[in-house]
């Protein structure tokens, strides 16, 4: 039991959860559900402020836009028809392999992405290689894309919105010691138009994504983007996967991530 | 705090902590099916359905819940005697249920998706159940118990569950290792509502028309309050007064205790007791759960002011609640001579290694200056000469790692005095009677004053074969007059309590030209860790089981078992055999190759048969113990080999295109198998004793001091019970392991349970039955008691009279000739008959990563007879997976201070239910005759072949061998770039 905590308060609007956190009296923390519970199970502030209340929890659909919720669970994510419509299903697929269904039935969108650094990579990849944008609620609202953001003190992940006004492809691919096991090093591939990205975890601190326009054969699109993956590559190594291990397979799977996004652009 | 939500149904209010979890204050409020298993939500035990969706207690705070609806198993009860909720039926009719410790949350898991379609899919059971993991059951019958279920309540009626059984017909196979062998009939009926659980069938005895019993595939006697989540584990209970421990551990893998201070802790308001080395008594032993007197060397004591591993005991602390504990830790003040560590194996022998037990009082060192624990030597014929004369040698060393048993109940005692004074221990142990005489010494108490009591236990794998916490829990109770409650958490459990022992293992081979193996040599160095509890025994074992498969006439075995600064092994469900193993079918495979032969063919051309003896027992126990010279009286190897290649469809391995996929160009497919044998119980020292009483109404007590640990052994020895007292298994009551009420036995190790325990229920109950026939015999008024039989609750005479069982019990107790019908007995066996099996695996071998993915495991398993063939089969689907992860997944791993890296789900990576491959279990009956009803084990040998399976497997696939486990993806890439 997390003796530390000794305030609990659940946050009836955006305004009063900022205020809460804003406090100097108390370190206050947001509960943030993550897919890869941290290892002490909670924040270590002696305050925390429950944000389920927040009407952050909703999938919409608009023509040209895919918005998601904040307080999202990923089982929705997984479960929902509109995000499995996204790129080939990337989204939802990216969302069932951050966690078991317990966890994906408790962890948020917000709480993956917060929690990307020691957690499952796949969804922050998914979204990055669709060139989410991100809305954050700090002192005000900002919309910035998600390549750009880094969770920050005393600031709130609103949504998640996606680009769907053109039919994109992904694909992704990783490896582990197990088939749902957390990847060692994971990556997404998209083509989205003239545009094709490809986002890789593990083999560098956080995750990153690179892109390029399609203006050549998608073998030299592809090579082109891998070799983008290599220079930016600067892995951390452990016992899952030596530095060296970590940098080749950023290459394979961007590789094979990409092929399989454009053969699937193609097919469609 | 005041919180309010719905428990099942029922709106409440619940006064809580801001800082309480929801698992804490629903176990608080007696709702007892909420297990604990970890900190990070990643087990799952403790998940509820929250607003109709399972979401794991631990990880949120009670709070997070307010005004929500809250269901747990207790929901589904129906009260006593009542029917069970279709979900729960289905559990309990599957063999879904082992341990019982996950059980509540998958009846839940069931519960969230049935309530969303009737009509699942496999992958889609697998998801919802995937968030709880599951050590026993490999999920395979949870799989068909949800399934099942489905079908209930659709409103389909369901198939009995009824496998063929009965008890194997004495000699059978004997008779089929002549030249003129009959032929085998074909695979059987299925036991289960899944077609690819599949029986080999032969022939049965018919003893009473056909057992009743025995064979049958019962639903486990504890099944129903086990799936309703009823109170039944050690941590399910509430004393008055009752104060919460906590453990302060080593920071530093090796360094002198040269202060230590716990006057701030002891100020702490609530806290009760810290106790540290200066605080009890240095008494010298071994944790080791095993027999009288506990094999060398003696090198532990309750505290002391040396640690050796990260992770070693410090100093305890009772406080009046965990909260309270935890903070009491952080106020002793510890200063540490840190001092140089070592953590290889081979390092640690070396001159210049620091020693780690330089203590003067450890008993039985083989060698301290070389940090050598044990030294081996054992050996049959001359294996130089043997190597000499051979036409071919061949040497391969093999690395094995350091796994845990991960079972989901971590450790948990609790200890009180009772009304007597007398200590009552109650613990979640595997060995109640062992460690109710080593704990005597270490807290000054003699035996008499202590009463251990095991619960249910959820899961144990070995890691239990231990008196690992309780004397510290008792030493606080006697310090403070209170009950006091001891539970490791999940990062304990991979730092201070046990696991498997890393090996490197080192075979010469000689082969004659014709491939007949003339010699075998193996040489084992044992990294037994910071404490040599198990070092002897299981190196022993790994020895054992490396040299007795084949037929060979030189053998020599020799190890040194060696002290570092990792956390200790001890005993973990195979005892060395997985490492032997793994060893041993490498090599055998590559040999076949080298001589150009088919492996299945070498294999079966050198290993052991009925009739043979098994030369290294003569020469190699466990330990001092156990050196029995053993024959083999019952094999079925063959019949293994030949129904497991039969379902992996061995026969694909001459089909290229079978393993090429168009669709993945970088995928290779490849069939791999090994085959195993193990042991049943120590011969000459596993003892268990049973005692039987008969009740007014023809029922019977069965007190047995034998352990399920979830493996069904109450229901097995309820069976056998049943079988000889003609009475069907629900008029037995069973009752395990209680030191005050039960007779003595060893404990739930060594394979031994069935064929030991077992033994000692079938001998008291013939005696049972003798005593019943007297009384009929009297009732009828008959000269003799010859021609009666005992069935269906009944004694019939030659002339048809009878006499029911109720009759029998009333006459006796109450009418003529009063008595308690009534007989004790205790079993040994000096025989170890071998379970014999075959392993297969299919895996897929991605060329470009490494990756290493098994899509179908297959074992076939000759155990005698299964006594009851849904738990037999359980073991083996639970035991399967459990070896895989050894395979691939699971490790150990530290960093260069000797920190451990894996300290929880995830890391230390278990599979789940929506991973597992598809697994195949056959049982293929012998009849042992030394067993009970032909009995022999089938506990261990699942978890002995599967990595050299794999192993062999990943080399059909992509040419690679891998002389080291886990095969990890970086390590087969690295191998494959080699090459």
């Amino acid at each position: 039991m997390p003796a530390h905590i000794h305030e609990y308060q659940r946050a009836p609007t955006v305004e009063q959860a900022l205020t809460l956190l804003e406090r100097e009296t108390i370190e206050t923390a947001p509960l943030t559900p993550r897919p890869r519970v941290p290892d002490d199970g909670f924040p270590s502030a002696a305050a925390v402020v429950d944000l389920q209340a927040l009407p952050w929890d909703y999938i919409s659909r608009e023509p040209a836009t895919l918005r998601i919720g904040g307080n999202t669970r990923l089982q929705t994510l997984v479960e929902n028809a509109a995000v499995r419509n996204v790129a080939n299903g990337v989204l939802a697929e990216a969302a069932t392999l951050a966690a078991p269904r317990t966890l994906r039935n408790l962890a948020t969108l917000a709480g993956a992405l917060d929690g990307v650094a020691d957690g499952p990579p796949e969804l922050m990849l998914a979204l990055l290689a669709l060139d989410a944008q991100v809305t954050v609620q700090g002192s005000a609202i900002s919309v910035i894309a998600l390549r750009d953001f880094k969770p920050l003190p005393k600031t709130l992940l609103m949504e998640i919105a996606i680009d769907v006004g053109v039919d994109a492809s992904a694909a992704l691919a990783r490896v582990a010691r197990t088939k749902l096991d957390q990847a060692i090093v994971a990556a997404v591939g998209a083509v989205a138009g003239q545009t094709v990205r490809v986002a890789v975890a593990g083999a560098s601190e956080l995750p990153f994504v690179v892109e390029t326009r399609v203006d050549a054969p998608s073998a030299a699109v592809i090579d082109r983007l891998v070799a983008a993956v290599n220079s930016q590559a600067a892995p951390v190594g452990d016992y899952r996967g030596s530095v060296d291990y970590r940098r080749q397979m950023a290459e394979v799977l961007a590789h094979r991530a990409l092929t399989a996004a454009f053969a699937k652009g193609a097919s469609a | 705090m005041n919180i309010q939500f719905k428990l099942n149904g029922v709106a409440r209010t619940f006064a809580c902590e801001p800082g309480e979890t929801l698992m804490s204050v629903l176990r608080r409020h007696g709702v007892w099916s909420v297990k604990h298993g970890c900190e990070t939500g990643e087990c799952g035990a403790c998940s509820v359905l929250i607003d109709g969706k399972l979401t794991p207690t631990c990880v949120l705070l009670a709070a997070q819940v307010d005004g929500r609806s809250i269901e747990t198993v207790e929901a589904l009860d129906r009260g006593p005697g009542a029917p069970l909720h279709p979900i729960q039926q289905a559990f309990a009719e599957t063999g879904a249920i082992q341990c019982g410790y996950c059980t509540p949350a998958m009846v839940l898991a069931a519960q969230e998706l049935l309530g969303k379609t009737l009509t699942p899919s496999d992958a889609e059971i697998r998801d919802a159940l995937g968030g709880v993991l599951c050590r026993c059951t490999g999920y395979v019958k949870p799989v068909e118990a949800v399934q099942r279920a489905a079908a209930m309540l659709r409103g389909e009626a369901v198939p009995p569950i009824e496998p063929p059984g009965g008890i194997p017909l004495e000699g059978f196979f004997d008779a089929i290792r002549r030249s003129d062998e009959p032929e085998m009939p074909g695979p059987g009926g299925d036991v289960l509502t899944k077609p690819k659980v599949a029986f080999f069938t032969f022939p049965t005895v018919d003893t009473q028309g056909a057992t009743d019993v025995v064979g049958k595939p019962e639903i486990k006697v504890d099944a129903v309050k086990l799936v309703k989540g009823k109170p039944a584990f050690a941590d399910d209970i509430d004393l008055p007064g009752m104060l919460h421990a906590a453990m302060l551990t080593s920071p530093h893998a090796h360094a002198r205790i040269t202060r230590i201070d716990a006057s701030k802790a002891r100020a702490l308001p609530g806290v009760h007791a810290v106790l540290t080395y200066e605080d009890v008594p240095r008494v010298i032993y071994a944790s080791g759960g095993q027999t009288w007197p506990n094999p060398h060397p003696w090198d532990q004591v309750s505290l002391d002011s040396k640690v050796r591993h990260v992770g070693d005991r410090v100093a305890v602390v009772a406080a009046e609640s965990p909260e309270i504990a935890k903070e009491a830790l952080k106020l002793i003040e510890v200063d540490y001579e840190v001092l140089p560590a070592v953590f290889d194996p081979l390092e640690t022998m070396q001159p210049g290694a620091p020693i780690i037990h330089d203590e003067p009082d450890a008993v039985g060192i083989a060698d301290v200056e070389r940090n050598i624990a044990v030294k081996i030597h054992a050996a049959v014929g001359d294996v130089e000469q043997g190597l000499a004369e051979s036409a071919h040698v061949f040497e391969r060393t093999y690395r094995v790692h350091q796994v845990q048993q991960a079972s989901i109940e971590p450790h948990i005692v609790v200890t009180y005095w009772d009304e007597d004074e007398r200590l009552v221990i109650r613990t979640s142990t595997q060995v109640p009677f062992h460690v109710r005489r080593m704990i005597a010494p270490l807290i000054g108490l003699p035996v008499k004053r202590i009463r251990v009591i095991k619960p249910r236990i959820g899961g144990g794998f070995g890691g239990k074969q231990e008196m690992l916490i309780e004397d510290l829990c008792a030493h606080l109770t006697i310090a403070t007059g209170r009950p006091v409650r001891f539970e490791y958490t999940r990062e304990q459990e991979f730092t201070s309590a046990r696991s498997r022992h890393p090996m490197v293992l080192t075979f010469r081979a000689g082969v004659n030209r014709d491939g007949t193996l003339n010699a075998l040599d193996l040489h084992i160095v044992s990294n037994t860790g910071a404490y040599g509890t198990h070092g002897l025994t299981v190196c022993s074992v790994a020895g054992l089981r490396g040299l007795a498969t084949y037929r060979c006439t030189n053998l020599q075995f020799t190890a040194e078992v060696v002290y570092t600064n990792i956390p200790t092994p001890g005993a973990f469900r195979g005892y060395g055999a997985p490492q032997g193993e793994f060893a041993l079918e490498s090599l055998m495979e590559e040999i076949a190759e080298a001589l150009n032969m088919d492996p299945v063919e070498f294999r079966l051309k050198n290993a052991v048969r009925s009739g043979d003896p098994i030369p290294i027992t003569a020469a190699l126990g466990e330990g001092d113990s156990g050196r029995q010279p053993q024959v083999v009286q019952s094999c079925g190897l063959e019949q293994c080999v030949t129904q497991g290649a039969a379902a992996i469809a061995w026969d694909r391995k001459g089909d290229p295109a079978w393993r090429v996929d168009p669709a993945r160009p970088y995928i290779r497919r490849g069939l791999g198998m090994a085959v195993c044998m193990h042991g049943t119980a120590i011969p000459g020292l596993d003892m268990g004793a049973a005692s039987i009483k008969m009740n007014d109404d023809g029922s019977f007590n069965v007190l047995v001091g034998g352990t399920d640990l979830g493996t069904g052994s109450d229901t097995v020895l309820a069976q056998i019970a049943a079988e000889a007292l003609g009475a069907p298994l629900n008029d037995i009551i069973i009752y395990s392991s209680d030191t005050d009420f039960t007779p003595f036995d060893t404990g739930a190790y060594a394979s031994s349970t069935t064929y030991i325990s077992g033994g000692a229920v079938k001998k008291a109950a013939d005696q049972v039955r003798e005593q019943i026939f007297e009384r009929a015999k009297l009732m009828l008024h008959l000269d003799t008691t010859e021609g009666l039989t005992l069935h269906d609750r009944r004694v019939t005479a030659p002339d048809g009279r009878s006499v029911t069982l109720a009759d029998v019990a009333l006459h006796s107790l109450h009418v003529a000739d009063h008595r308690q019908i009534m007989a004790t007995a205790s079993h040994m066996s000096m025989h170890s008959p071998p379970p014999f099996g075959a392993q297969y695996a299919e895996v897929e071998v991605d060329t470009q990563t490494g990756q290493v993915t098994v899509t179908k495991l297959v074992m076939a398993v000759d155990c005698g007879t299964a006594i009851n063939p849904r738990t037999a089969q359980g073991q083996i689907e639970g035991g399967l997976v459990q070896a895989l992860g050894y395979a691939v997944s699971e490790e150990m791993v530290y960093d260069a201070a000797g920190r451990s890296l894996a300290t929880r789900f995830g890391d230390y990576r278990i599979f789940q239910a929506d991973e597992v491959p598809e697994i195949e279990a056959i049982l293929v009956p012998t009849y042992e005759p030394s067993g009970p009803y032909g009995a022999k084990a089938v506990a261990e040998i699942p978890m002995d072949g599967v990595a050299p399976a794999i192993a062999n497997a990943v080399y059909d696939a992509v040419g690679v061998r891998i002389y080291d486990l886990p095969l990890t993806p970086e390590k087969v890439w690295r191998k494959l770039q080699s090459v």
